[in-house]
């Protein structure tokens, strides 16, 4: 009964907040999950698709997430 | 009829009614003359038919906007087939999800076009009991939130406002499921197409054995009794899903592409979710 629907979404949203501001320089490549690093012909190993989301989802949601951020803090602040 | 002659219409008998009040005579005579049916005392043309035709334009136009606007959000012919069920197959569908041990063929039938016979698609759960339908899991979460009214009830702990919350948590259960299926999905580079309503169907048909085991709780069994039941319909649901899944995860035409330590990975990971169904079978109860 703790955990409702909104709930799950705003951990998910967290989740995905803290893959995109990951850093490739700094903290990516010094544990060899830059995306350079990983062999590109070796596109099955669970590795290389996990490397590929991380990069997937800095690049793609920046953007949205900003967006997306900002309604659930209008949610949090007005509802929560 | 146009609408212009619609509107000339009721003109028309409002003069005839004016007529009708204020020169009596002079108004037979006309009718007898041109052949008009008498108005007063016969509301069954003109304006009745009118209000009937504005009504049914209006329902028209209404229905209209509403399927358009359903379509444009739902594409009813993608959901149109997992709802496609009948009394047999709901019953024998729900004796599979209480004991699968005995169930021997898990794989879905083909559908094959008439005309020229290729596979299109799957058949519908009417005819295929190893489809998946969603009526059985829509139809389950309904009653397991009713359920937990009740059994809220029975300890006279009962308020309108839990049903919320209640299928909010039942709805997260299966979000979180759907996530992580989907995302193993990825990472183990699964390429068969599954459609998302499939992995929805699946995750909902827990709801059966939860809704078991909440009935064992509400006939006030002793807790061993109870714990039996839950595992059992666990272990069931369980192996439903290990049974069922296997044509997603380890699909029958590639199982030579699929390399060995591959394959391995995804067994292991069918029977994580198998196991993980005891966990999310827990929360809800």
């Amino acid at each position: 009964m703790a955990l409702g629907i909104f709930g799950l979404l705003e951990i998910m949203l967290l989740f995905v907040n803290a893959v995109a501001i990951l850093n490739e320089e700094r903290f990516l490549a010094r544990i060899g999950w830059a995306r350079q690093a990983v062999d590109p012909y070796a596109q099955e190993s669970v590795k290389a698709r996990l490397v590929n989301l991380i990069s997937a989802v800095r690049t793609l949601m920046r953007i949205p997430l900003i967006g997306l951020n900002i309604i659930a803090i209008l949610y949090l602040v007005i509802l929560g | 009829m146009s609408p212009q002659q619609h509107h000339q219409q009721p003109q028309h008998h409002l003069q005839q009614h004016q007529q009708h009040h204020h020169h009596h005579q002079h108004q037979q005579q006309q009718q007898h003359a041109s052949g008009i049916p008498s108005f007063p005392f016969n509301l069954n043309d003109g304006t009745t038919q009118l209000g009937m035709q504005f009504g049914k334009s209006a329902v028209m136009a209404g229905q209209e906007y509403v399927e358009q606007n359903l379509n444009r959000w739902v594409n009813r012919a993608a959901l149109q087939p997992y709802f496609n069920v009948s009394n047999q197959y709901v019953v024998s569908k729900l004796k599979l999800l209480i004991f699968p041990w005995r169930h021997k063929l898990w794989t879905r039938l083909l559908k094959r076009s008439e005309t020229t016979g290729e596979t299109i698609g799957y058949l519908s759960p009417r005819d295929d009991i190893n489809a998946p339908d969603m009526y059985i899991p829509v139809m389950a979460f309904v009653t397991y939130v009713l359920l937990i009214g009740i059994s809220m009830g029975a300890d006279n702990k009962f308020s309108p406002e839990i049903l919320g919350p209640t299928a909010s948590s039942a709805l997260a259960v299966i979000l979180l499921e759907f996530t992580m299926i989907k995302l193993v999905i990825y990472l183990l580079n699964i390429t068969s197409e599954v459609p998302i309503l499939d992995l929805l169907a699946y995750s909902g048909y827990k709801f059966v054995g939860i809704i078991v085991s909440i009935i064992a709780q509400l006939a006030k069994a002793p807790r061993s009794v109870f714990w039996a039941v839950f595992l059992y319909t666990g272990a069931a649901t369980g192996f439903f899903l290990l049974r069922s899944l296997r044509y997603v995860i380890l699909p029958e035409s590639s199982t030579g592409t699929v390399l060995a330590p591959q394959r391995k990975r995804r067994i292991h990971f069918l029977i994580c979710l198998s196991i993980l169904q005891f966990g999310f079978m827990w929360i809800l109860v």
